[in-house]
């Protein structure tokens, strides 16, 4: 039996955290594993930036990197942002953060971080619930599934977070899946030699709560596959009818634009 | 070239297994310290290398040289 080599991009990682909080087949395991990939690629270290979450699955991806890290209020990780930022402008900075962190409950400061163009990237995991709290409905819940709390299916409407972004002005929005591992990195990767705002949504798995509550199964593989089918690329779009484009998203490039990014004032009032 | 499974960080998501081309891995009996059934690389010599395992693996178990 040879020696057991490691995966080399666990030097990102802490030693001691592993293995990670994360559910077995939980698409923010995935998601820390693109950024990693995406930092092998640029030839970044995670010492030199700070990473931010705040509450929720996502939110706990921060602690398994080798970086300065920032936890706590939920919501507020943009908030923290743009202080770090006002004081450091040079220090890169990435927010991890949830569908119910970004969407819900952090949603005034998103939109008012995009339309600042504050120098920040932003992934956003959208597992489409709020699964740390048990699977309750989240803004992102596609229409009519059956969570904790809409045991007959939910009424609302989703929310398109990535519209939302543009609308306010960020300079950078892309949409991918995990079920699409070589455009998350390619999208990481863009997204972290990006000047401005710029948010990635990436739609996960959550097998705990959102698989088995609306879609009747924990089997992660089963819910990559429903994801593939619940997204689509450019590419598939041309080939279906308006109808079958219906409730489903698009997952492409949205915006990437140049504005001057927001660096507050030298003034001293 | 070898496959490395790290059998202390593996969940038993069984993600490798369903996108592996070449059904080169395989769930065990053998349970680790958390109490997972973690995977086996069983077909090694059939590996052609598109480390789409280490690219999806939630857990960082797994490494393909």
């Amino acid at each position: 039996m040879s020696e057991l080599k490691i995966n080399p991009n666990r030097r990102f990682l802490r030693p001691e955290k592993l293995p990670h909080f994360f559910c077995s087949g939980c698409g923010c395991g995935q998601v820390l594993n693109y950024f990693c990939q995406a930092l092998d690629a640029l030839d970044m270290t995670p010492e030199e930036m700070l990473t931010i979450g705040g509450v929720g699955c996502t939110a706990r991806i921060p602690i398994y990197l080798k970086s300065d890290t920032f936890h706590g209020v939920h919501g507020r990780t943009l908030a923290w942002a743009t202080g770090v930022k006002l004081v450091r402008p040079e220090l890169p900075v990435v927010i991890f953060a949830g569908d119910g962190d970004l969407a819900s409950i952090g949603g005034n400061h998103f939109i008012h971080a995009a339309r600042r163009n504050l120098d920040v990237t932003v992934i956003m995991v959208n597992n489409l619930n709020f699964a740390m709290t048990g699977g309750q409905v989240a803004p992102t819940t596609p229409e009519g599934a059956h969570t904790m709390t809409t045991p007959y299916g939910s009424a609302e409407p989703r929310f398109d977070i990535c519209k939302l972004a543009e609308a306010a002005g960020a300079t950078h929005v892309e949409r991918w899946t995990t079920s699409r591992p070589v455009q998350c990195v390619a999208a990481i990767k863009r997204a972290l030699s990006h000047k401005g705002f710029s948010l990635i949504e990436i739609v996960s798995q959550c097998p705990t709560h959102f698989g088995r509550y609306a879609l009747g199964s924990g089997d992660p593989q089963k819910l990559v596959q429903w994801i593939k089918d619940y997204t689509y690329t450019e590419a598939e779009g041309t080939k279906m009818t308006p109808e079958e484009r219906e409730g489903k998203l698009l997952c492409a490039q949205f915006v990437n634009t140049e504005r001057p990014v927001y660096e507050g004032t030298n003034e001293v009032l | 070239m070898a496959v490395y499974v790290d059998a202390s960080l593996c969940k038993s998501c069984r993600l490798c297994i369903a996108n592996c081309p070449k059904n080169v891995f395989q769930t065990t009996h053998k349970v680790n310290k958390k109490g997972y059934n973690y995977v086996e690389a069983v077909n090694e010599k059939d590996c052609i290398r598109c480390k789409l395992c280490e690219r999806i693996c939630p857990d960082f178990a797994l490494h393909i040289e």
